[in-house]
């Protein structure tokens, strides 16, 4: 089962699955689902296997929206360069930042990120808003032409080349976390970063990429959102919503695969239904985020990953004691 | 001809703060020796070994290992120069299977001959598969030493290597111990004189923050005899 979990053939029948779900859920919950899982990957990434919690993310998305967003509306029409412009302007921003945030820890960490975010916020709201129009946006409906391949004009083209670009991050995160030696340093800066050290590690610079990494694929989840509404204001750098990718990444399982994707299903789906019930629908996200953390602080992908883990290694400890069983 | 010095401290002080822990401490390790340096609790052991790893800044003084100053450069720096410290808390990366911590290892120095690893502690290759969260005290402190023979490094830094083991590992120890100082020099910090009887060729003992005594002579290191410095 774990195995299973954590092959690439897993994320395949999950997009399968995500994809013949639109059959009975609309599209465009499962279209808002998928970005906001590729926007919580990085956060979840950055909590779980180096954690630092950042309340910063909603700049991070802001940049790569707002280089999809400028590139639509100034200099031309084609919404995969605008998603590629998007992307590399969120890479530059945070190449930058980086070098400068990456040297805190833990809640410094944490506030000055979330400082980042009000910065930024008042940039594309105030200080850019000859250019980027502040809260009323930029409305991108008719600059968009149709693409080649994949229609990203279409509700059903954004869709399928969200769910295509959610499977290369997932391909991405999984070789990241689960095979390279990067992910496995990331891993041991989280555990002991003066340990890593001794063996020989420059830390800041593992601190850096993944920084990079992680808010360059929030970019990415800003470009695609970009591209699916279609405008782009300055709310999207709001820091009101600083919390909800923490939130998801917690809810799911931070530092795992499926656990943004989980995270996102179920915050999407309690903002849609239970919004048309009581409008303070947070407060169930709350209280679902409290009984999840209080199950086991490892949210729910990231319990039953534990679970099967610690299943597999009962398993591994009484293997000696079977072989001498067998007089081997 | 005697072998040459590859670490030598000269005239180390360090403080926290306002509050001082070295003074002018000086002391020579040769290639492949094993020395030892001993002391009761707070007699600032610790703090001088971090001193040469440089995981902590002397505030006078200079660490000389191999013809190159270590005062001022990173501990990763030092760790690819060849000087490793390992800690005395037992910390594994807990997460990380055996091999996983290993490859790590071998990822820094690009050292991936891990048969040498395995010579001195053969139950590792066993246990390549467990997560370092299931090791237990002694799997824990091989793993360390395992991981830090990786690179081939010319001086070994070991705090307390013996504390919370069972009298059976210790004895272990003391012959990987004799082993791993053909390739490379040992310095070891601890309370157990027993431990350091058997393994050290010199010792240090340390007081207060300050090397009260060198001790050299072999009939007097095996006796413990030097107990009345501490």
């Amino acid at each position: 089962m774990k195995r299973f979990i954590n092959s690439w053939t897993g994320i395949f029948i999950v997009f399968i699955l995500l994809y013949f779900l639109k059959g009975f859920l609309p599209p465009a919950f499962l279209t808002e689902v998928v970005i906001f899982s590729i926007y919580a990957m990085g956060c979840s990434f950055l909590i779980g296997r180096l954690g630092l919690t950042s309340f910063g993310q909603p700049a991070f998305l802001a940049f790569g929206a707002y280089g999809a967003g400028v590139y639509l509306y100034y200099f031309g029409t084609n919404s995969y360069v605008a998603i590629l412009v998007g992307v590399l302007a969120s890479l530059v921003i945070n190449m930058l930042v980086g070098t400068f945030l990456v040297r805190l820890n833990s809640s410094y960490f944490t506030l000055c990120n979330q400082a980042f975010c009000v910065v930024t916020f008042f940039i594309f709201q105030k200080a850019l808003v000859k250019w980027t129009f502040g809260d009323n946006g930029l409305l991108l409906i008719s600059r968009m032409d149709p693409t080649p391949v994949i229609d990203l004009t279409s509700p059903r083209g954004i869709y399928l080349f969200s769910f295509i670009i959610a499977i290369l991050v997932w391909l991405f995160f999984n070789y990241l976390m689960k095979k390279s030696v990067f992910g496995a340093t990331c891993l041991c800066v989280k555990d002991n970063e003066e340990k890593l050290r001794f063996l020989g590690y420059k830390t800041f610079n593992i601190k850096w990429l993944a920084f990079v990494i992680a808010n360059t694929v929030a970019g990415l989840a800003g470009a695609l959102y970009t591209v699916y509404f279609c405008m782009v204001n300055a709310n999207i750098a709001n820091v009101s919503s600083a919390s909800e990718a923490v939130a998801i990444s917690m809810l799911g399982g931070a530092g795992t695969l499926f656990g943004p994707l989980v995270g996102s299903f179920i915050f999407i789906g309690l903002k849609d239904i239970v919004s048309r019930f009581i409008s303070h629908w947070e407060v169930l996200v709350g209280f679902l985020l409290i009984v999840v953390m209080l199950a086991g602080e490892k949210g729910i992908v990231g319990s039953l990953e534990s679970y099967l883990a610690k299943r597999k290694a009962k398993k591994s400890m009484m293997q000696p004691a079977l072989t001498k069983e067998g007089g081997l | 001809m005697g072998r040459p010095n590859i670490v030598e401290v000269k005239n180390l002080s360090a403080a926290y703060g306002q509050s001082k822990v070295l003074f002018d401490v000086s002391l020579k390790i040769k290639a492949n020796e094993r020395v030892s340096i001993v002391g009761r609790n707070g007699a600032g052991k610790t703090t001088l070994l971090k001193c040469m790893a440089s995981l902590l800044a002397p505030t006078n003084g200079s660490v000389v290992y191999d013809r190159t100053e270590l005062v001022g450069k990173q501990s990763y720096e030092v760790a690819r120069m060849g000087l490793k410290y390992i800690d005395q808390d037992k910390h594994v990366f807990l997460d990380l299977t055996v091999r996983e911590n290993l490859e790590l290892s071998s990822y820094a120095t690009g050292d991936y001959d891990w048969d040498k690893v395995f010579k001195h502690f053969p139950k590792l290759k066993i246990l390549i598969d467990r997560k370092g969260a299931y090791l237990s005290g002694g799997e824990r402190q091989m793993l360390m030493v395992g991981r830090a023979i990786l690179g081939d490094p010319k001086v070994l830094l070991i705090d307390e290597p013996t504390e919370g083991l069972a009298p059976s590992i210790v004895d272990d120890l003391v012959t990987t111990f004799h082993e791993l100082s053909k390739d490379c020099a040992i310095l070891t910090v601890g309370q157990n004189l027993s431990f350091v009887s058997r393994i050290a060729e010199r010792i240090y003992a340390m007081k207060e923050g300050k090397l009260v005594a060198e001790i050299t002579d072999a009939a007097e290191i095996k006796n413990s005899s030097y107990s009345h410095y501490l």
